[in-house]
């Protein structure tokens, strides 16, 4: 902890104040001023590494309703959230990050060892492809659909409650394109869409209500500064879908999220990953305040920020293999490339390109810290 | 013959069963069904999907009805003695469950007239060694989803390099994070950005023009 703050330069807490309004401007505005930082997530091992105490993973009882919850489990959960607080607030963010996950029955995740011994890392959790728990009407009729709001977003909630002055919290509801190809299975969702588009369309319907039902629950604490979407919609040659099929089934969807943030007083964010570029001027138009995810591969983030960067706020960017397998040398040099093409021009908030993933060395994570607080000392005298 | 590749190319499983079987019992020849109508439907599939013009669902359902359409075929074939254009082994590296891009590069291939040995995910160096000795493969393919994982490749290339059997085949490796310089750096014969260019390169190799 204490080497973690020297390296941060924060040896008393309170030395930078988290203000979500820098971050609002810096989504929102092309104003000229010192970066900002942050992310869709850091995983629950990076976030227990900087702090140097154990951090449960807490999504793993979100994903299982039928977990029986110990006090232990409570208490854990309860320090959960104080320290993913810290953790923001030690690493510079404006927000503190809250996942409000829908307990979907049957979603089924995977764990898997690390097994490269190269990158700091932690467990790996994979999702079946093949299959979902709801791939028939029958499965559909019978499906134990979540009904408790208050409990989903029950830490989401204690964290708008006990975040320092100035944060807000960021909350992390997943979308209604995830969450239907996670139910269904993306192959089986992909027959379907040709041979039960009906099924589909059920299945939307009721994953988007709740998620409106979600938003619009932790939209009226005060202190949530907006929604965080999840939202993969593309890989390396394209979108999953057609732009078409994102047109007429999802992004309608979509937008009543964004109306219902904005109507709250919220920022909407967007963490696509993938190539999902052919859709990204109907994600603006949506109005959409910011997306977040950015690979090299596919479009370095200076380029996304020099075609979209004055309708769009641009997040992250910090490819992952850099910041996973590269010397801090390396991530210095990218993080300043990026920060000199975006940062300089304003709407850029400095991240990595996907989140805080626990491959991702903390020497390296620190390393784009402190390059942006550099880069802000030379340019606007201060490191905030 | 054009509305079967038609079919193929919609997904129309069923249809393309009929369509398959009606031709057969017209006296078509089934090598013909094959080499002329159902590798080129599925050829310009992969095409459209490197293009950008087709997205997932549609090479699934494409492959969908190849896939049916050849279960009725395939003993055609073996009867009048017609064999795979070559054999590729192909898994996802230890460590790694990520299934689905693999999965779209075996449909490309099979779709190319290959005979594909599927290892599956979380696929142990062993695993590629015992299959490459088992089947004699022309080429391995290897997939990976994250930085972390992928380095698994790296140890499975060596591991193959130690066995003495490396000369044997050529690698080829695709994924999210690899990229060109990965390939280089680990001794793969070939990045494949997407599963139509394994196809392309496949298809080079059993040719001799790589
Ligand atoms: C879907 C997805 C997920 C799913 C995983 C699904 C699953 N199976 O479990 C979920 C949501 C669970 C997930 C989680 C994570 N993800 Co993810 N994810 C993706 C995403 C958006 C798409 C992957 C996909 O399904 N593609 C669809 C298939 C069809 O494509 P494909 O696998 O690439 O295969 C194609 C080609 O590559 C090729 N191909 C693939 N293999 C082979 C092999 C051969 C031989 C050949 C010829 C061709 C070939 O053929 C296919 C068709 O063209 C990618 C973004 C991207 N650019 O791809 C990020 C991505 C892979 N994820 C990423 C990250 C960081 C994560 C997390 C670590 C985030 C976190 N902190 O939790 C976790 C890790 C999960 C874990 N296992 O521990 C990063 C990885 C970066 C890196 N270099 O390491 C990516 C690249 C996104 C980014 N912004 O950088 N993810």
């Amino acid at each position: 902890m204490d080497i973690a703050r020297t390296l941060l330069k924060m040896k008393a807490p309170g030395e930078r104040k988290p203000d979500f309004e820098r971050f609002r401007r810096a989504i929102t505005t092309n104003e000229p001023g010192p970066v900002t930082v942050g992310d869709i997530f850091a995983d629950f091992e990076t976030v227990g590494n900087l702090l140097n105490e154990p951090v449960m993973d807490y999504l793993k009882l979100a994903e299982d309703p039928d977990l029986k919850i110990t006090f232990k489990d409570l208490w854990s959960g309860y320090k959960y959230v104080s320290q993913t607080i810290r953790f923001c607030c030690l690493t510079g963010w404006d927000y503190a990050f809250a996942f409000s996950a829908i307990p979907f029955k049957g979603v089924s995740v995977q764990i898997s060892e690390n097994t490269s011994s190269e990158v700091e890392d932690g467990k790996r959790g994979w999702l079946n492809d093949n299959q979902g728990p709801i791939m028939s009407w029958d499965d559909f009729e019978r499906y134990p659909w979540p009904s408790n709001i208050k409990a989903i977003n029950a830490v989401s909630r204690t964290m708008a409650k006990r975040v320092p002055d100035g944060m807000k919290v960021m909350v992390i509801p997943g979308g209604v394109f995830e969450w239907t190809t996670w139910l269904m299975g993306l192959v089986p969702f992909s027959y379907a869409l040709a041979d039960q588009p009906d099924l589909v369309d059920a299945v939307i319907d009721k994953v988007n209500g709740l998620i409106h039902q979600v938003v619009e629950d932790i939209m009226s604490e005060p202190k949530v500064g907006g929604i965080f979407m999840g939202e993969d919609l593309g890989f390396f040659s394209g979108t999953f879908v057609s732009p078409k099929v994102l047109r007429e089934k999802f992004l309608p969807r979509t937008k009543e999220i964004v109306d219902l943030t904005h109507e709250a007083g919220g920022v909407f964010v967007l963490h696509s990953c993938g190539n999902m570029y052919a859709v990204m001027d109907d994600i603006i138009e949506i109005g959409v305040d910011a997306k977040h995810s950015f690979e090299d591969k596919i479009m370095p983030v200076e380029e996304a920020h020099e075609k979209w960067g004055d309708r769009i706020g641009i997040i992250g960017g910090v490819e992952m293999d850099v910041i996973a397998q590269g010397t801090e040398e390396q991530v210095r040099t990218r993080t300043r490339k990026i920060l000199e093409a975006c940062a300089s021009k304003g709407r850029y908030v400095l991240g990595t390109g996907n989140s805080v993933a626990n491959y991702v060395p903390q020497r390296n994570y620190l390393a784009m810290l402190d390059e942006g607080r550099k880069w802000n000392l030379e340019n606007f005298g201060r490191e905030y | 013959m054009e509305q079967l590749k038609e079919l193929i190319m919609k997904g129309n499983a069923k249809e393309t069963v009929e369509r398959v079987r009606k031709l057969l019992e017209g006296g078509s020849d089934p090598g013909g069904l094959l080499q002329e109508v159902m590798i080129p439907a599925m050829d310009e599939v992969g095409d459209l999907f490197q293009k950008g013009e087709y997205f997932v669902p549609e090479m699934l359902v494409a492959a969908r009805a190849m896939q049916q359409g050849l279960t009725v075929l395939k003993p055609r074939l073996v009867a009048s003695g017609i064999e795979p254009i070559g054999k590729v082994i192909i898994g996802t590296v230890k460590g790694d469950l990520h299934d689905i891009g693999k999965n779209l590069a075996v449909m490309a291939l099979e779709g190319a007239g290959f005979e594909v040995i599927d290892l599956g995910t979380d696929v142990a160096p062993e695993r590629f060694i015992d299959a490459i000795k088992e089947h004699k493969p022309q080429v391995i393919g290897m997939s990976a989803l994250l930085t972390t994982t992928m380095l698994a490749m790296k140890d499975t290339i060596k591991a193959i390099e130690d066995a003495g059997i490396r000369g044997q085949i050529k690698i080829m490796i695709g994924g999210a994070p690899i990229r060109q310089e990965f390939c280089d750096e680990v001794g793969a014969d070939f990045f494949a950005p997407d599963s139509t260019a394994g196809r392309n390169y496949a298809r080079n190799v059993v040719t001799g023009e790589a």
